[in-house]
């Protein structure tokens, strides 16, 4: 037996011995360096990256939104063999397809509204009158606009609470509110930012987040507020989301689908009709024989590839607020008044600034008439023909088409189509959540999949 | 001790020791006696092909008297008494044979043995799914071995090869055509939502790496370590394959384990093999039938020359101006391979030394590019070196040392899902991205060098009788580095850009096992302890440089824009176990077993995991109730539990560093974080039989079960509107997965002159949703869903089945649920098929993505004990496929079968169509799940034919000479309408989502063989 003991029992003794020391905490530690632990961010020398991540989670966001909506509002046609691009420019668009975009703005929205919460507890950070925070509160109110202007409905459920509500005092509980909701939570934050941003002399900041506030009032239907802010912005103002050819993430993705690829084209398109010239919507012909571009056609085949020359390469910015647009507010604002000279004085100085000749309209004010490919008519001079034609032209492809679309009831939603017949009555509509005459991207499937306040609202196409 | 028995330490020893040495011990400790005895002496045979069993064990029970065959087969037993004694001799995976042999003093007995490779052997050793070596008698769960003698037959080139058609309740899918591209291994289909589903692989006791290495995004194909292993040094496969079976393998072995032991050294003189294989791929006819489809889709025939049926040209597939001179994008392939190994020993060491060079040709003609230099032709140069070293420093101790390494340099062209893919643009015709100058997309250079190194020790020490210590050491080095190049000047990307990706995956093992054979009570009790201790290393970087400023050979700097990212990362996990099996009358087993975990991934609050198990074997045929004659008869039963350990950062709530404004350091958020996170546990529940019967010429197995997945990790989607968006994983789901499979075996004949053998067998492994939790579905791949149960709806119930091939939930009974396989292709499918009418789509989900059923066919016959002509057919069906291929091409007009709908559209009858056929083929309304269809196919995957040259016919230094002479993947039978059913446009990529997208289909190939062994 003695034998046996030493025998087996010895050896097996050494192994549960190391089993028992090998299971200390050690032993199983992951390693895996590159990632960092939540609570790390919580120091004042963290703060510029923390913000820095603001403007990348908004840049690496954006891009996409205004690549897809250009499809949805036939800004550009889809012209390639991505599926969903295939489903888009049909006017297909359900909540599974909004998941993406869904994600996108909320986590820039919630990046930046939850950053100023903690930026406001880190210990040795001042807070009060510093750039970063003003930045920080730019990117909250921006990244509302950009939810109100694109989404049938808006749901917030993080960060504020009843123990650190809003700045508007807003406590988010995770219900379906009215797309108004972003616009309105983006005013307090928008102030915030010119607050911050004067005290610390970020002038290109105040300019923003002045643009920013004109562009929610627009939202909101506030028109007095939308040129008391918009009147403070110069037209030559220009502050974008940020791209660059220094990392993949920083790249834009408008101009990997269009020079990387051939996914969409302004063939047909009011950009590739009208718009042929204009410095405001530039593109390449790539069935020229010396374009240079890799194939003549987009990659669905047949689509004549009219490559967008924008956003030309990897690093080039996408505007989010421009003085431009602001005088096409304020001639927004004059054609709802009747005053038609006004509105013209106010459009032609936005041509201007691009060295564009003055235009003078047929001397009506009209109302939206509409057209093929694009939806603006393409020479209509009455006043609203022209302003939706010069504010489709100066924002092209800066992902705002969609919200004017809606908000002015454009008779292109009730049908279109550049290429391909349109398989719906109304493109891009809200479906359920917004009534027959209510278009935008839907509440994400993901979000009625986790959200039991809003598990009834998606649906799908 | 019974005439059958021979100790398990006797065993070991006997694998160990020469032949000389231990005649010399066995004559000393005999000496007495000598004048009393005499010499056994012969040579153990394959019976099928006359090849010598090195290494076979031949014993006198009774005598406990016990020798190896030498590494050509012929033994002696010295020493033996005179009179009649019965000799056996054993072997694993053959049939024991007996011969009984009259010994005179001083005199010699040759008594020559054949034996047949048995797919049950009762007797038979297994060493994987238990604790130490146990005989398959008292293994209470299945277990496939795979000899080399099986497989030998054909000159075949890769484990993958070995393994298709002839592992019960396993899958290899080959995915696609390119030439070193990985296969895809599952056992028993899916039972992990978000995790591998592919089994863990130990080669000689070491734990290798089982998955595909980088993937390619531009060839969409992935390298598999799996194939750097030289097929001719494997002597055996072990494979278990459900919870069941591999408990003791613990966390991460719910997808089964796969064992493969190489050839060892056996006692004698050395003894050489040397093997010349040639052979040839290529691809026949591509896509729809030729009568619609002349140009196979314009890869078969680029330089489109006429057709009685297309005169003036295929205005589908017009003429390439870049297309090769052959007029062809294909070619043959041609491939060659030299094969070199010796086995010998002497007194207390022996050896196994193998050496391989090859080369594969592809079957894509690369051509010339624009400045008349020939491209990099599509294939892979490989070699490896193994050499397996053992020796016994002491009586009661062995140890072995098995070493090999691998290199292989593999050349791919763009392939599948890529813009740049070659097949893509080709089927295109001229809706493509080239201007149909496909040739251009082959200036892009795409290459892998894989390195390998897996070395290992074993030591065994067995200091008594019935008790036996193992401890297995090792490392599984590999390195892959993977190249991509778009050349300056390059028609896509006309700066050029290039990629590098480097990765190093290193695995240590530490395996120690021991256990005791005693008698307790009447009863055999086998009691074993161990522990493993395993550590997961990557390391890596992968570099970006674009905008080249030049023509020239580039390195990554040679881009103005550069950029890198760095993998780093280290799991380690471990475990103990203890495992009791008790024996009464050798012929009923009961084991008991228990697994105790740790892993990296665990969250901080989970701690260890443990996983019983319980299994029992009973040899009813040993029962005196038993009816005599009818053979053997195994019951068994096995309950167990392994798991699946969640991701590494799964657990942690973290940030992950990101640029943005202009390169400037920011952060985002990366991963929420569980700290109660622990494995996903799969119990699985087997029953069954196995044996042997008409004088052991049908053998039969038979196994049904059902396996669960509790605490299935589910990534879990957070709510969008929290802001830390993505998802985190969960243990929250369950997954079920139940099959049957069965095996037969029959010799048909078995005669000196012909020996003829049929197989047959069949597996299902049908795994659905039981529950995902709070979620409904998640989306695994494009249209690829794991769904939650829904309620039957008379919607659902209702839906239209466009082509008579069903879909889930049909005819449901309002109310009840309705499972999902995991996972299911859900798509759009036309519901008014038969109107004159635009279509009308619902999304349907139609079935599972991969097989639910396999089977095979083989037979086996050899004439003479000289020419042997082996076959091996597959099947396997019950899934879905999409064909990316033909919906792509539909939309563009160019798919052969929609000729009649593009021409009636194109003469303005399109409102003459029905709906089905707009579905189909009318490219503003087509879609996906069109074009999404039963997969089934029958595959004859080989057919050899082997050929023993008489001994006269060959110089007297040549021991053998074989002649072997392998077609594979020959005939593919399905109604598929795309181009392969078992393509992927992702390689081996280890997901659960599949698709065919424009990626080369399997080619098949042949090799002539010549093999000398001397």
């Amino acid at each position: 037996m003695n034998t046996i003991k030493t025998r087996f029992l010895v050896p097996c003794a050494l192994v549960a011995a190391f089993a028992v020391t090998g299971c200390d905490e050690g032993l199983f530690d992951v390693k895996n360096p590159g990632r960092i632990l939540d609570d790390d961010l919580n120091t004042a020398a963290g703060v510029a990256s923390l913000v820095t991540g603001m403007s990348s989670d908004f840049s690496a966001s954006y891009d996409n939104l205004a690549f897809t909506t250009a499809i949805l509002s036939d800004e550009i046609v889809g012209s390639g063999s991505y599926f969903s691009t295939g489903r888009y420019r049909r006017g297909l668009f359900d909540s599974e397809d909004s998941n993406g975009f869904w994600a996108g703005v909320q986590r820039a929205r919630w990046v930046a509204e939850a950053g100023i919460l903690r930026m406001k507890e880190i210990e040795g950070y001042q807070f009060d009158g510093n750039v970063q925070t003003a930045r920080a509160y730019l990117f909250a109110g921006l990244a509302n606009r950009w939810f109100g202007e694109n989404f049938c409905k808006t749901v917030f459920s993080a960060p504020y609470s009843e123990e650190t509500p809003g700045p508007g005092g807003e406590v988010d509980t995770g219900q379906e509110m009215a797309r108004e909701a972003a616009f309105e939570r983006a005013i307090p934050l928008l102030q915030a930012a010119i607050q911050h941003g004067g005290a610390a002399g970020a002038s290109d900041i105040v300019n923003a987040a002045t643009g920013g506030l004109a562009q929610v009032y627009v939202g909101l239907g506030d028109a007095s507020s939308a040129v008391a802010n918009s009147s403070k912005v110069p037209t030559d103002f220009v502050y974008a989301a940020a791209y660059s050819s220094n990392s993949g993430r920083e790249e834009s993705i408008i101009w990997n689908e269009t020079h990387g690829r051939h996914e969409i084209s302004a063939w047909m398109t009011l950009a590739g009709t009208y718009g042929a010239g204009d410095p405001r919507t530039p593109w390449t012909d790539c069935s020229d024989a010396g374009s240079n571009c890799p194939s003549a056609n987009g990659a669905d085949g047949e689509t004549i590839h009219y490559r967008q020359e924008k956003y030309p390469t990897r690093d080039d910015d996408i505007p989010i607020v421009k003085g431009t647009e602001m005088r096409l507010i304020e001639a927004e604002v004059a054609l709802n008044n009747g005053d038609l000279a006004g509105a013209m004085a106010k459009i032609n100085e936005a041509r201007a600034h691009y060295g564009l000749d003055a235009l003078e309209s047929d001397g009506t004010i009209g109302s939206l008439t509409g057209g093929e490919g694009g939806g603006a008519h393409p020479t209509s001079m009455s006043g609203w023909d022209i302003l939706d034609r010069e504010r489709h032209l100066t924002l092209w492809l800066e992902g705002r088409r969609l919200w004017d679309l809606q908000r002015w009831d454009h008779p292109h939603l009730d049908g279109g189509g550049v290429v391909y017949e349109a398989t719906v009555d109304r493109r891009v509509t809200c479906d359920i959540l917004g009534g027959p005459r209510h278009i935008g991207m839907p509440i994400a499937l993901d979000e009625c999949q986790v959200n039991e306040q809003v598990a009834d609202r998606c649906f799908s196409k | 001790m019974s005439a059958t028995r021979v100790s398990s330490r006797a065993v070991v020893r006997t694998c160990i020791r020469p032949l000389v040495a231990a005649a010399v011990v066995l004559a000393a400790v005999q000496t007495p006696a000598h004048a009393q005895t005499g010499n056994v002496t012969g040579v153990v045979r394959n019976a099928t092909n006359g090849q010598p069993i090195a290494g076979a064990q031949v014993s006198i029970p009774e005598l406990n008297l016990g020798i190896q065959a030498n590494n050509v087969g012929r033994f002696l037993l010295p020493n033996v008494p005179a009179g009649t004694h019965t000799v056996q001799v054993r072997f694993i995976g053959y049939g024991t044979v007996t011969a009984e042999v009259e010994v005179a003093a001083d005199g010699a007995v040759v008594q020559d043995f054949e034996m047949r490779s048995e797919a049950i052997s009762l007797e038979g050793l297994v060493v994987t799914g238990t604790a130490g070596a146990a005989r398959r008698r008292e293994i209470g769960n299945s277990v496939t071995q795979i000899n080399s003698d099986v497989f030998e037959s054909a000159p075949v080139t890769s484990v993958a090869d070995i393994m298709q058609g002839r592992t019960l309740g396993g899958t290899v899918l080959t995915n696609g055509g390119q030439v070193g591209a990985g296969s895809t291994f599952k056992l028993r289909g899916n039972n992990s939502v978000s995790f591998s589903n592919v089994p863990l692989v130990y080669l000689d006791g070491v734990r290798v790496r089982e998955r595909g290495l980088i993937h390619s995004d531009e060839a969409n194909q992935q390298t598999n370590p799996f194939d750097d292993i030289n097929p001719a040094d494997i002597e055996r496969i072990e494979v278990i394959k459900g919870a069941a079976a591999t408990t003791l393998y613990g966390t991460e072995a719910a997808g089964g384990v796969i064992q493969i032991f190489t050839k060892r050294g056996v006692a004698g003189a050395p003894a050489w093999s040397m093997t010349i294989d040639q052979g040839i791929n290529n691809l026949g006819h591509i896509g729809p039938s030729p009568d619609v489809n002349p140009t196979g889709l314009g890869l078969n025939n680029c330089n489109f020359t006429g057709d009685s049926n297309f005169s003036g040209g295929d205005s589908q597939f017009p003429a390439d101006p870049s297309c090769p001179a052959s007029g062809s994008w294909l070619k043959t392939g041609r491939m060659q391979s030299y094969n070199l190994s010796v086995r010998g020993g002497a007194e207390r060491m022996n050896y196994f030394v193998s050496a391989k060079w090859g080369t594969e040709g592809g079957v894509f003609d690369t051509g010339f590019d624009s400045d008349g230099f020939k491209r990099p032709d599509q294939g892979q140069e490989s070699w490896n070196l193994r050499g397996n070293f053992a020796f016994s420093p002491a009586e009661d101790l062995d140890v072995r040392f098995n070493t090999f390494y691998a290199h292989r340099d593999v050349t791919w062209v763009p392939d599948g899902n890529n813009a740049e893919g070659l097949l893509l643009n080709v089927f295109r015709g001229g809706r493509d991205y080239t201007n149909d100058e496909d040739g251009k997309l082959l200036d892009m250079d795409i290459t892998n060098i894989n390195d390998r190194f897996t070395s290992g020790m074993n030591l065994i020490w067995t200091p008594m009788e019935g008790m036996q210590h193992r401890l297995n050491a090792g490392i599984d080095w590999t390195r892959n580095e993977y190249f991509e190049e778009r050349p300056w000047g390059y028609f896509y990307v006309q700066l050029g850009n290039r990629e590098t990706d480097e990765r190093t995956y290193r695995k240590l093992t530490l395996d120690y096992a021991g256990s005791w054979t005693s008698e307790v009570l009447g009863l055999t009790s086998r009691f074993s302890l161990g522990g493993q201790l395993y550590n997961d290393f990557i390391t890596g970087t992968n570099g970006f440089g674009d905008d080249f400023a030049g023509p020239g050979e580039k390195v990554l700097q040679s881009g103005a824009i550069t950029e890198a990212f760095e993998v780093n990362s280290t799991v380690t996990s471990g475990g103990f176990f203890f495992e009791e099996v008790l024996g009464a009358a050798d012929r009923f087993f009961l084991t008991l077993g228990l697994r105790v975990d740790g892993h990296s991934a665990f969250g901080k609050d989970f701690g260890l995991q443990s996983y019983p198990k319980a299994s029992f074997s009973y040899v009813v045929s040993d029962e005196s109730f038993f009816p005599e004659g009818f053979g053997l008869l195994k019951l068994r039963g096995a309950f167990g539990s392994s798991g699946k350990a969640p991701g590494l950062f799964d657990a942690a709530r973290t940030w992950a560093s990101v640029a943005g404004d202009n390169g400037k350091p920011g952060v985002t958020p990366d991963n929420l974080g569980n700290p109660t996170l622990g494995p996903e546990r799969s119990t699985e529940y087997e029953a069954g039989f196995e044996g042997s019967t008409l004088n052991d010429r049908v053998a039969f197995e038979y196994q049904y079960f059902y396996q669960k997945t509790s605490d299935a990790l589910i990534p879990v989607t957070q709510i969008p509107s929290g802001g830390f968006v993505g998802r985190q994983f969960e243990n929250v789901g369950l997954v079920s997965n139940r099959g049957h499979e069965a095996f037969v075996n029959v010799n048909l004949l078995s005669s000196d002159a012909l020996i003829w053998d049929v197989g047959a067998g069949l597996a299902t492994a049908n795994s659905r949703v039981e529950d995902l939790g709070v979620l409904d579905n998640i989306p695994v791949g494009w249209r690829n869903y794991v769904y939650a149960p829904v309620e039957c709806t008379a919607e659902l119930s209702n839906g239209v089945d466009f082509d008579g091939n069903g879909f889930i939930g049909q005819g449901c009974q309002v109310g009840e649920l309705v499972h999902f396989p995991l996972p299911a292709f859900c798509h759009d499918r036309v519901q008014n098929p038969d109107e004159v009418a635009a279509p009308r789509y619902a999304t349907q989900c139609l079935g599972s993505t991969t097989p639910t059923h396999t089977y095979s066919v083989n037979t086996t016959m050899t004439l003479g004990q000289r020419l042997t002509l082996d076959v091996v057919g597959e099947g396997m069906g019950g899934h879905w496929l999409s064909s990316g291929t033909a919906y792509q091409n539909a939309r563009r007009s160019v798919w052969p079968t929609c000729r009649d709908v593009n021409q009636a559209i194109s003469d303005g009858r399109r409102d003459q169509l029905t709906a089905g056929e707009r579905a189909l083929c009318d490219p503003s309304v087509t879609r996906y799940g069109m074009w999404t269809q039963p997969a089934d196919f029958f595959k004859l995957r080989s057919v050899s034919l082997s050929y023993r040259l008489p001994q006269e016919w060959i110089p007297g230094r040549f021991r053998s000479a074989t002649l072997r002479l392998q077609g594979r993947n020959l005939l593919t039978f399905t109604d598929y309408e795309g181009v392969d059913p078992e393509a992927f446009e992702d390689g081996s990529a280890d997901v659960l989502f599949r698709q065919e997208y424009y990626n080369l289909p399997p080619f098949r190939s042949f090799v002539l063989s010549a093999r000398v062994d001397f």
